[in-house]
């Protein structure tokens, strides 16, 4: 089982594969706030390479936010997210990580058939968006177990326990569909379950016709990037045929790469240190001329609203205000 | 030590027996391209004056390995530290106590160079990439000023902001602004436009001293000739007014031949006519040869279909997949050729038609799609691409010689052709640089660059390889267009010892200690 | 215990080349030499211009003690029984007449690598991640420990010894002897080296100026007297070329490996350790092998950075890579690539079209003559197969490499 936490595919290229291009800095939402190399995948890979330890670059590896966006760009195509997840594990998580043993939720939730909604961290703390998002997605039902502390665990290179992974996947292994809003997750969950029917909350929500029409021209769809860029081939395709249908802008860029709109580094996510402006909303709204801000992740809202008086909307709350 | 006095007889005769035997050198113009590592001896002192002045000088592995080649990979050189560039006041302080210790201060845009020119034997490496903020966009005078340490990439994200674009680049997003202006860049533009260098307005500098000086067409006007396609010796770029012009997406024809030579008969006809916003060859080896044709306008595509297309003498995509056929029907012994061909274009087009960048049968963003196909089809951690810029008369002999060097060294390779225009006002800059001497109206350059796959050569593989093609450029009185590629091996046996030497002249007055990419051209 | 990351065994100039590389990408090297340098080396000093080039562009220009008299060597003769001469300059001109005493220190110095002379290699232990490299300095054993081991001392390479030790044994070796005599009358030009393919008077028959002095050498198959063998060169050349000489002030000699370059059996080391330059097997013909040796080593410093870097085995980057230099090489001694390309860097062909039909003819009978002395060593039926594979291969069978 602890197999299932290494690299996905076993010709997997590694930072020895780096040829220095550059082309992850672009999209580098550490790079753009700080220009300094060493906090980029070229940087960390480059490294590696000249055998510089992993305890030596432990800032740049807290420092990366995980959001994929060098990965689809890559053209040796690194896995780069999962070397930098790999080193995490070898640093084991920062200091001030809850060590204890995560509560168990095996039985949490019957065995069924019925499409699941695993929420993450925000919508978990806002019970009643979470409802309204799974009524508005019909016939969903709550996942019990929504593998929070695996995410969580993932994100800050702890040890999960094989029988705590197992007993999670195993609650979803029948589940007709899985829509998941944690985006690491569900990259995992992919690869965990392979050919497991799964999509992310925001396509999910965005492909709800009542959503999806009540888009309008002037609308900023922000795509939620770790979700986007973990499939991003099809993924790609599907934005760029809601573009197509609604006209609305996004969060891309030039290369269609989802820009994040906040860059929290790890100590920043695990709540261990604040919070502060890291220019990611300013750069999106920069230069477009929009009315509307329409956030698939709930917790965007925020980065947004810090920065602008332009009107932020959670996307499942589109049909109520479509209808005004 | 080496003694001073070893034993050996005198030479009869009476030859100068110091540095070199002169007679062991004739004929062979060459010189040290892959220099020894500056050997630090005031290092320590330097760093300590450098970071009195708040200046932050990393001498972790972490930071120099990162730099240790260039993206032709064949030359390798560590820094002994570190300083990413914050702005020209920082630098100014930098290079006023490298002159003052006599450190060497290399600096890096990208890190395209191909043969070790941004690699840092020792010394300071100047990571220009930290001052990547554009400054000021001017959408009504069409002009931005930008850091110059900007990847031409980052640039167009902003400009895109404001339905702007600059107007010419390589293709390649991760040049960056200061390090094209100082050695040329081209773009399938270039055949109006010129080369990307020619739409640096002002510049502001940092001299090898450390003065910071605005320079442009009417201000410090010398400075800017030198440092603009100047090789980096003169200072360090750290701001650039650049022309730009409002966004365009793209009017895309292809036009396919079988033969190297009419192509490039017809990509210079186009230019001489001003027949289209766009052109140039890209091929797989000289089997399939592409001629691309683009336009801004539907009024310029209209003519070129009214008045140019019917004197083209390439196919369309079926026609020539038909004659291609037919070819290889009657030469079955070059199977092999033909199933690389066939394998090339299913991986190929469809990169240069990807649905999310096509509207309305309109090509966006025309950079990113061809510099991520750049880089996904050639790209490699050793670019070899040696280039040749010749006048348009000598273009067909040149493109068609180095094809045969890279048909001997190469199974697979593509060639890349366009012209550039020769802009009369800014003769001036082109002084020893990638306009050749000769060029007239336009100048034609083409690049040369094998597929690699996961091939591993030796360097002396590739540099052979290299030479090869550089060779030509000699015998054909060229030069080199592109990065300035392995300019220092053959500056000298272009452009001939008069020129560089009153340029070397110029370069030891403005650089003292010599200590400013001294290791590129000099 | 030193920890380094390679060490380099031999400070010749395939040890400079190899360090240069490895100094060059960060790589903590230390170079090993059994004598004190400045140390003296047997050769002839002369190089071909592709290893002219290589020092220019590696280690910049040759200072003057570099250097022998006369400084540059113009080309090669080449001399037939049948009293036939052809003069063949090199491409793109002179080349330097190298010193090989400081010539060697030089280039070493140049490198960047930090030298432990007075150091002899004694045995060495690969143990997967790392060698164990056993030594003695001045009598006092010490080790080292290296990520990497590069062989690069010579023919009688110890290095390649220690992990093959039958290796010496498989392969026939030859002597190469010369004697330095003051000139009387010497009509043999000075700027020219001078080739003999007299199967009467050896295997390997040469003469060259140097500081004043006739060297007058002869190579032979080992158990053959020198004395004898160097006797009738003289005589042979006071009859035939009117060289008058005094009686030898001095003579060295030593053991060489003609054979791997001819027949492709290189031997390229196993595990972390490679062999470079003539331990390899590396010789070009007319006994050039120094661009070789410089090439050879600098891939093996190459093949190292690679490794690194790649994180690959490191046998498999020097294997791949060395292929070209492998071709370059062994290109020289195959007959189809001498009859219809130029693998020399002098123009043989143009030389034998200049003559008349009868010299030509003259020339290639006495060639063949020459190359049946050779026949003894069946050598023929490799040369024969590595020059089929050539074309169709497009190199040299890495099979045949140890």
């Amino acid at each position: 089982m602890s197999g299932l936490l290494r690299g996905n595919s076993p010709i997997s290229k590694t930072y020895a594969d780096c040829s220095g291009c550059s082309l992850c800095l672009l999209v580098c939402p550490v790079w753009r706030r700080t220009c300094d190399i060493e906090l980029t995948p070229h940087g960390r890979s480059k490294a590696l390479q000249n055998d510089v330890r992993p305890a030596d670059m432990t800032i740049s590896i807290q420092s990366c936010t995980l959001c994929g966006a060098c990965e689809p760009v890559c053209p040796e195509r690194i896995n780069l997210t999962d070397m930098v997840l790999d080193l995490r594990r070898t640093l084991g998580p920062p200091p001030g990580f809850p060590t204890s043993a995560p509560e168990s939720r095996a039985g949490l939730q019957p065995i069924s058939s019925a499409p699941l909604l695993l929420r993450d961290r925000a919508l978990a703390a806002n019970p009643e968006v979470l409802n309204h998002t799974a009524t508005l997605l019909g016939g969903v039902m709550m996942a019990g177990d929504d593998g929070s502390d695996i995410a969580l665990a993932l994100e800050a290179g702890a040890e999960i326990s094989p029988q705590r992974l197992e007993n999670f996947l195993t609650s979803l292994r029948r589940s007709a569909k899985l829509i998941v809003a944690d985006g690491l997750l569900l990259r995992h969950l992919a690869r965990w379950l392979p050919g497991a029917p799964l999509v992310s909350l925001g396509e999910a929500l965005s492909g709800l016709p009542e959503v999806r029409n009540s888009l309008r021209a002037t609308d900023l769809y922000v795509i939620e990037p770790r979700a986007y860029h973990a499939d991003y081939q099809r993924l790609v395709k599907y934005y760029d045929g809601l573009r197509a249908a609604r006209a609305c802008a996004f969060n891309l860029d030039l290369q269609r790469i989802a820009i994040p709109p906040s860059a929290p580094n790890l100590m920043q996510r695990l709540g261990l240190a604040p919070q502060d402006n890291d220019g990611q909303a300013c750069w999106i709204l920069h230069g477009r001329r929009i009315s509307r801000i329409v956030v698939e992740r709930y917790e965007d809202r925020t980065a947004f609203e810090n920065v602008s008086d332009i009107p932020v909307m959670y996307l499942a709350d589109l049909t109520e205000a479509g209808a005004c | 030590m080496i003694p001073a006095e070893p034993n050996f007889h005198p030479i009869p005769g009476g030859l100068v027996p110091c540095p070199v035997g002169p007679d062991s050198l004739r004929g062979i113009k060459r010189q040290q391209t892959n220099p020894s590592r500056w050997d630090g001896p005031d290092w320590q002192q330097f760093v300590a004056a450098a970071r009195e002045r708040d200046i932050n000088v990393r001498e972790t592995t972490t930071a120099c390995g990162v730099f240790a080649t260039d993206a032709g990979g064949t030359a390798y050189g560590l820094p002994h530290g570190v300083v990413i560039a914050q702005s020209a006041g920082q630098i100014s302080k930098l290079l006023k106590v490298a002159q003052e210790y006599r450190v060497p201060v290399t600096v890096r845009g990208g890190g395209l160079t191909t043969e070790g020119e941004s690699v840092a034997f020792g010394g300071v490496l100047l990571d220009m990439t930290g001052m990547s903020q554009v400054l000021n966009v001017d959408p009504d005078g069409l002009t931005v000023r930008t850091q110059a340490g900007i990847f031409w990439h980052a640039l167009a994200e902003e400009l895109r902001r404001h339905d702007l674009d600059y107007l010419s680049a390589p293709l390649n997003l991760t040049s960056s602004v200061g390090g094209t202006l100082g050695v040329g860049g081209i773009d399938v533009n270039s055949p109006r436009l010129g080369c990307s260098a020619d739409q640096a307005m002002a510049l502001q500098v940092v001299t090898p001293t450390g003065e910071i000086v605005e320079c442009s067409d009417t201000q410090n006007i010398e400075l800017f000739q030198r440092v603009i396609l100047g090789y980096g010796q003169f200072g360090v770029i750290t701001e650039a007014t650049l022309r730009i012009r409002r966004y365009t997406p793209l009017r895309m024809h292809y036009f396919y031949y079988g033969s190297l030579c009419t192509a490039v008969e017809d990509l210079q006809m186009l230019d001489r006519n001003d027949a289209s916003d766009y052109s140039g060859i890209l091929t797989i080896m000289d089997r399939a040869v592409n001629l691309l044709v683009a336009f801004d306008s539907v009024e310029r595509e209209t003519e070129f279909h009214k008045t140019w297309q019917s004197k083209l003498r390439g196919h369309g995509e079926l026609a020539f997949g038909l004659r291609t056929l037919a070819r290889y029907a009657v030469r079955p012994w070059k199977y092999a050729e033909a199933w690389y061909l066939l394998q090339r274009k299913r991986e190929l087009f469809p990169e240069f038609r990807r649905s999310e960048y096509m509207r309305d049968s309109l090509m966006h963003d025309r950079t990113v799609v061809f510099s991520r196909a750049v880089w996904k089809f050639w790209g490699s951690r050793q670019m070899v691409i040696p280039d040749l810029a010749t006048s348009s008369d000598k273009f067909v002999e040149a493109v068609e010689r180095g094809n045969a060097v890279c048909r001997k060294y190469f199974a697979h390779y593509t060639l890349y052709c366009v012209g550039i225009k020769v802009r009369l006002e800014h003769r001036p800059h082109y002084e020893m640089s990638c306009i050749p001497p000769d060029a007239e109206g336009w100048a034609y350059g083409c690049e040369f660059e094998p597929v690699m796959d996961d091939g591993i050569y030796s360097r002396d593989t590739l540099q052979s390889f290299k030479n090869e093609i550089y060779d030509i450029g000699v015998d054909l009185g060229g030069s080199y267009y592109r990065f300035g590629g392995m300019m220092k091996g053959y500056i000298r046996r272009i452009f001939g010892d008069a020129l560089v030497d009153r340029h070397l002249e110029m370069k030891r007055a403005a650089d003292p200690a010599m200590i400013l990419n001294r290791d590129v051209i000099f | 215990m030193r920890n380094v990351d390679v060490v380099i065994v031999g400070a010749s100039l395939s040890a400079a080349a190899a360090a240069k590389r490895l100094i060059d990408a960060g790589l903590e090297t230390i170079v090993l030499e059994r004598k004190e340098l400045p140390r003296h080396k047997i050769c002839s000093g002369i190089l071909s211009p592709r290893g002219h080039r290589f020092l220019l562009e590696n280690f910049g220009p040759l200072p003057r003690e570099a250097l022998h008299e006369p400084t540059s060597c113009q080309g090669v003769t080449f001399h037939f029984p049948s009293m036939v001469s052809m003069s063949m300059d090199f491409f793109g001109g002179a080349t330097p007449h190298l010193h090989r005493k400081y010539s060697d220190q030089w280039a070493i110095q140049r490198s960047g690598a930090e030298i432990h002379d007075q150091t002899a290699f004694v045995d060495l232990q690969d143990n997967g991640d790392h060698v164990i490299v056993r030594t003695r300095k001045n009598g006092e054993p010490t080790e080292y420990r290296a990520r990497y081991v590069i062989g690069a001392d010579g023919p009688s390479s110890l290095v390649t010894r220690a992990i093959y030790p039958q290796y010496p044994k498989s392969i026939p070796w030859f002597f190469v002897g010369q004697k330095f005599h003051d000139i009387v009358e010497c009509p043999l030009d000075p700027q020219y080296f001078h080739f003999w393919f007299h199967p009467g008077l050896g295997h390997y028959t040469w003469s060259h100026a140097r500081d004043g002095r006739q060297i007058v050498g002869v190579g032979f198959k080992r158990g053959d007297n020198f004395a004898q063998k160097h006797h009738s060169v003289v005589k042979y050349l006071a009859a035939k070329h009117d060289v008058t000489l005094q009686p030898a002030t001095d003579d060295e000699g030593c053991g060489e490996n003609f054979g791997p370059s001819l027949v492709n059996r290189y031997v390229f080391g196993k595990g972390n350790v490679l062999i470079t330059g003539q331990a390899a097997g590396f010789l070009n013909m007319i006994g050039e092998g120094m661009s070789c040796a410089l090439h050879s080593g600098a891939i093996s410093g190459e093949a190292v950075v690679e490794a690194r870097l790649r994180n690959r085995p490191v046998q498999e980057m020097y294997r791949k890579m060395i292929a070209s230099e492998v071709r370059r090489t062994s290109d020289q001694w195959n007959p189809l690539k001498i009859a219809f390309d130029r693998p020399h860097e002098a123009d043989f062909p143009a030389a034998l079209m200049a003559l008349g039909w009868r010299d030509r003819a003259k020339v290639l009978r006495d060639m063949w003559r020459f190359v049946v002395l050779y026949k003894e060593f069946n050598w023929g039926r490799h040369i024969v197969s590595s020059a089929l594979q050539r074309p169709l291969l497009g190199g040299y069978s890495m099979r045949r490499w140890l």
